[in-house]
């Protein structure tokens, strides 16, 4: 009986190991599919006397081939590449938006600013300056052209974190589901593989969207922790995730963590990877500082370019106005506001609620300005910490009294932050200066007549100067000092010139002046104007300068030649206003071949760890066939000892009958 | 389980990612061939990125430049006319001065001379006034007025600068469209520069003089304004067989006289010898008695007309358009020392027209250097175009040779990717189990 025993059990057990080899073959190309081995094992021996006889084959059960540390390896590396190359993939569609070549930004802003060059040459000729007014249009509709673009890949990032979020969701619900299923399998004490496999195929793919940690517990369900500790699922317990828009700043999103229904914020920084940091990067740190980029051209560009207008004569005679506008600007709903000498004041957000007077930063130094945002701290007494977002860096600054309204100034990057007559300590302000900026400009000139091609200032030489010495540019620079009539630049013999002006009212610089070293193209700057000469001086001669009147306009270019020069003029760190649109592609394109490292670099190792991965738990069809051969041989064994055990049986039988 | 398992879907896998990999390179290849740039994207290279449109800045900008330039060149083509015509008529004034100094003229003749320069005054004001095709003035100097001379009546009488006194200096890359208009006409020497020699309008005689020179500025203490000096009076005395003359220092406030040190009290006048005081060297000339009744016939013993001849110094110049009015007025003077008159007046408007000639010859000339260095500046603008073109090419231009040879590589590296993968996935065990 034992022999039948022995050999059904064995045909039983060899079938049964080609049947987990079939499950094999059959899940070659399954996901997550971990092959399976059978467990075989004797079934002891039976003492009869005269020794030990074995009593067969039987199944000790289904392994899988599985390895914790490759798992881990292949689904952290998986993790970070998907967060790379998500983010990678929006950096492409971002660079597409800056292209280079004749249809660049570059090439409108150089056609506006050069257009300058025909008012210069003609300022009678109106055509001339309704070029100019077309030229700068062109250049407003494109920067608006490319917010809106920018704005369209903003709400697509959104859109797709929010997928992404809800992604995180349901498969945090599934492994909480299979967690339950696989707990109350607990009670038959077996491996419940493909359950297992399940669950981590579940953690694999919830690791594309959001980097994991896991902890198995002794119940069998797994634990699964987002952004360093938060729990994500607890057993058969889910926290759910959501991204919102952030109270103060709305177009950057906050990460959220639902315990019990309160909410905890996820430091984006910690979400180590997977596409949601990806994205989430890309929305609160890449996008803004495109934005802040272009923006920071825009504000730069129109608000020298207003000074420069503002400080001419339009072909009326009358003093001209800005040029570009922020439109809105003024408004309660607008953060720009233009103050009573024409210049752009920015107002900063409260973050809460500020107890104290409101904030107003204006633009000191064009070419410090920096492509960030910034958060204001108000300390106590005269301290101020300004956060410069853009590098997360924190400047303690001391604020100074302002000499006229006695308002707390402090300085950071080219801005002039007011933060009122009485800022208390805890205040907190966020002040985005660039941000709506190339949205919202405008041209608010509309008649040729109103561009202000000429000088405010003019110069007088005496009919007794020698004549050799020429003017090569006079222009104004900044506004004149109040009261201020006329200015003369005089020469002694020595060549050495001394700038004087009238002593009533008493302006600077009075007699007795110091006498100058003189060189040629070297502009003279006092009370408002810039003075070049070119030539050889004269004892005596005299240059004096004054403010024009409404009939010098017509036949005057000077300050259309003085807006033609800001094209030279460094503004962005030492890079001249007319090639502005370089920081801007050239920081993208910086950030563009680094997102192509990173997920090259990242896609690499994910692969590298799934081969790894896949190496030790995937299935391979030789192996399977050559096992396949192997339980086939040993099933016809077994069959063979079988028919050879029932012959002897059979025989026995046959001897009786 | 060993280091030699490979599993099966794996390789599948990795084998497909290989191939997507080279066939996106050579796609990427090929976007390179066929737009012939090497620079698509900025994140391509983003130093030649930043190259290129920093020369294609440069280009736009030679290009306004070439423009502004050019009309520049129109403009100073217009000048350089308007002075050349400035130029001729000056000859033809200065033809009539010189026909006009004959003293066979009838009154009626010389009106006609008078009535043609006014012709001619007229014409050079206008050419003075001139204006480019966009309006500019060309003789505006920094700007000013849209009619930069204008002949006024009344107080002031005479030719007014409105233009902005001075000129632009030619740079590097531009030069100035308009020149100074003042340098050119507003500013001709009187006289010789340090006087003017006048005769009074109630002289009797036909006493004249050359235009005098300053031989010691030092000594010419008499024409020192600053000094409260207003020049030299000479006044003629004696009789007709000994006429004198007697030269003082005239003080302008209070109006008194002080006598020349160097040559005190009446002197013997003797015609055409040239007198020497106070560093001055004058030539009296001329007939002291007048030709009127009851001059006529005269004795010897007849006292000489108390005629005045007037040094009086230049402190500022005077216009080409003034010069023009003087020959006029010099030409229909019709006082009783007429001869004198005219012949003293119209030597003057010779010097001074010879003088303005010779500005606007001056800055004919500095017109025409300007012209023609608008030309080298024009040739300099297209090498500069022609630099900037070529390093943006350089920057962002493929190489065609190496980009079809890179091509051509990464064709066979796909092929033998796609060759390797169809004959190692044929090898299978149960392919020889059946």
């Amino acid at each position: 009986m034992s022999s039948l025993n022995i050999a059904s059990r064995a045909l039983t057990t060899n079938l049964a190991a080609m049947q987990v080899i079939g499950h094999n073959i059959a899940n070659v190309n399954t996901d997550g599919y971990s092959r399976q081995n059978i467990l075989l094992g004797t079934s002891g021996g039976q003492f009869l006397g005269n020794g030990y006889f074995g009593k067969g084959v039987e199944i000790e059960g289904v392994s899988r081939a599985y390895d914790s540390y490759l798992t881990r390896e292949a689904q952290l590396t998986r993790s970070v590449s998907a967060g790379d190359e998500a983010r990678y993939a929006r950096l492409q569609q971002l660079e597409s938006l800056f292209p280079l070549g004749d249809q660049s930004l570059g090439v409108t802003l150089n056609n506006a600013l050069n257009a300058w060059s025909a008012v210069a040459t003609s300022p009678l000729d109106t055509t001339a300056r309704t070029v100019v007014i077309a030229r700068s249009e062109e250049l407003t509709a494109r920067l608006r052209d490319v917010t809106a673009s920018l704005d369209e890949t903003r709400l697509s990032s959104t859109l797709q974190v929010q997928e992404a979020v809800k992604s995180i969701n349901s498969l945090a619900e599934q492994i909480a589901q299979v967690n339950q299923t696989i707990v109350q399998s607990q009670g038959t004490g077996r491996s419940p593989n493909d359950l297992l496999d399940q669950r981590d195929q579940l953690v694999s793919q919830l690791n594309q969207y959001v980097q994991t940690s896991t902890v198995p517990a002794a119940d069998g369900s797994l634990t699964v922790f987002v952004g360093g500790s938060q729990p994500l699922v607890l057993g058969t317990r889910v926290s759910p995730m959501a991204a919102e828009r952030n109270p103060v700043d709305g177009d950057k999103l906050d990460i959220k963590i639902y315990q019990a229904g309160q909410p905890a914020e996820i430091n984006a920084d910690f979400l180590g990877g997977g596409a949601l940091k990806g994205l989430v990067r890309f929305v609160n740190e890449d996008l803004p500082e495109s934005y802040n980029m272009l923006g920071r051209l825009a504000l730069s560009m129109s608000e020298q370019v207003n000074a420069q207008h503002r400080l001419g004569l339009d072909a009326n005679g009358d003093p001209g106005e800005n040029f570009y506008q922020i439109r809105g600007a003024g408004t309660p709903d607008s953060i720009y506001s233009y103050g009573a000498d024409g210049s752009l004041q920015i107002a900063a957000k409260p973050i809460g609620t500020a107890s104290g007077s409101g904030v107003v930063a204006t633009v000191s130094d064009f070419n410090a300005l920096q492509a960030s945002d910034y958060e204001i701290r108000v300390g106590t007494g005269t301290d101020v910490t300004v956060i410069r977002k853009s590098t997360n860096e924190s400047v303690q600054l001391t604020s100074v009294p302002d000499p006229i309204s006695g308002n707390s100034i402090v300085s950071i990057d080219g801005l002039r932050i007011d933060l009122g007559a009485s800022p208390a300590n805890g205040d907190r302000f966020l002040l985005q200066p660039y941000a709506g900026v190339a949205r919202n400009l405008e041209v608010v000139l509309s008649s040729p007549q109103d561009v202000a091609a000429a000088s405010s200032v003019r110069v007088d030489l005496p009919a007794t100067n020698a004549g050799s010495l020429l003017v090569e540019n006079l222009r104004a620079v900044s506004t004149p000092p109040a009261g201020w009539s006329s200015t003369a630049v005089e020469f002694n013999s020595l060549g050495q010139y001394r700038v004087v002006s009238p002593s009533t009212p008493p302006l600077p610089p009075a007699v007795p002046a110091d006498w100058v070293n003189f060189q040629p193209g070297q502009p003279i700057v006092a009370n408002g104007f810039e003075l070049v000469l070119r030539g050889v001086p004269t004892d005596g001669d005299t240059f004096n300068i004054s403010p024009a009147t409404a009939a010098d306009a017509a036949q005057n270019f000077g300050n259309a030649k003085a807006i033609l020069g800001l094209r030279d003029k460094a503004s962005f760190g030492g890079v001249n206003l007319g090639d502005g649109y370089i920081p801007v592609f050239s920081a993208l394109a910086n950030k563009v071949q680094a997102g192509r490292v990173a997920a090259e670099f990242s896609t690499t190792a994910a692969t590298n760890a799934a081969t790894a991965l896949a190496n030790r738990t995937g299935v391979n069809l030789d192996e399977e066939a050559a096992r396949l051969l192997q339980f086939q041989q040993a099933y016809q064994a077994s069959a063979k000892f079988l028919q050879v055990a029932q012959g002897t049986f059979d025989t026995l039988i046959q001897s009786f009958g | 389980m060993s280091i030699y398992r490979v599993a099966t879907a794996n390789t599948f896998d990795r084998t497909i990612q290989n191939i997507n990999r080279r066939q996106s390179e050579l796609g990427q290849i090929q976007e390179q061939l066929s737009s012939g740039k090497r620079v698509n994207r900025a994140s391509d290279d983003a130093v030649a990125a930043t190259l290129a449109e920093r020369a294609q800045n440069r280009l736009a900008r030679v290009q306004a430049d070439q423009t502004a330039l050019e009309a520049s060149k129109s403009s100073l083509t217009l000048v350089e006319a308007g002075l050349g015509e400035a130029n001729d008529l000056m000859v033809r004034a200065r033809e009539l001065v010189v026909q006009g100094g004959n003293p066979v003229l009838t009154q009626s003749s010389r009106e006609d001379l008078a009535r043609q320069l006014e012709g001619l005054r007229e014409q050079m004001l206008a050419v003075a006034n001139r204006t480019d095709t966009a309006g500019m003035t060309l003789f505006g100097g920094l700007g000013g007025a849209a009619k930069p001379f204008l002949d006024m009546y009344g107080v002031p009488t005479g030719v007014q600068y409105e233009g902005q006194i001075g000129q632009y200096a030619a740079t590097e890359n531009s030069l100035p469209q308009a020149v100074d208009g003042n340098a050119v006409w507003m500013r001709v020497v009187p006289g010789n520069g340090n006087f003017t020699v006048s005769l009074d309008n109630s002289n009797q005689g036909f006493v004249r003089a050359d235009q005098g020179v300053v031989v010691n500025a030092g000594l010419a203490v008499g024409l020192d304004t600053s000094a409260g000096y207003g020049g030299y009076r000479i006044t003629m005395g004696g009789t007709r067989a000994a006429p004198t003359f007697e030269i003082v220092r005239e003080i302008t406030a209070p109006p008194s006289t002080e006598p020349v040190t160097s040559l005190p009290g009446p002197q013997l006048y003797q015609p055409g010898t040239t007198i020497e005081f106070d560093g001055i060297q004058l030539t009296l000339s001329g007939d002291p008695m007048g030709v009127g009744d009851p001059l006529q016939p005269s004795s010897p013993s007849d006292p000489v007309p108390t005629d005045v001849v007037r040094l009086t110094p230049v402190n500022q110049p005077t216009d080409l358009f003034a010069t023009f009015q003087r020959a006029i007025d010099a030409l229909r003077y019709n006082g009783t020392n007429q001869k004198a008159n005219i012949t003293q007046e119209l030597d003057r408007v010779l010097v001074e027209m010879d003088n303005g000639t010779d500005r606007i010859l001056d800055t004919r000339g500095r017109v025409g250097e300007w012209l023609n260095r608008a030309d080298s500046m024009g040739e300099m603008f297209a090498d500069k175009a022609l630099f900037h073109q070529k390093e943006k090419s350089d920057q962002e231009d493929l190489d065609m040779v190496k980009g079809i040879s890179d091509f051509q590589n990464m064709q066979v590296g796909l092929q033998a990717a796609l060759q390797s993968y169809g004959q190692v996935q044929k090898l299978s065990l149960f392919q020889y189990i059946a």
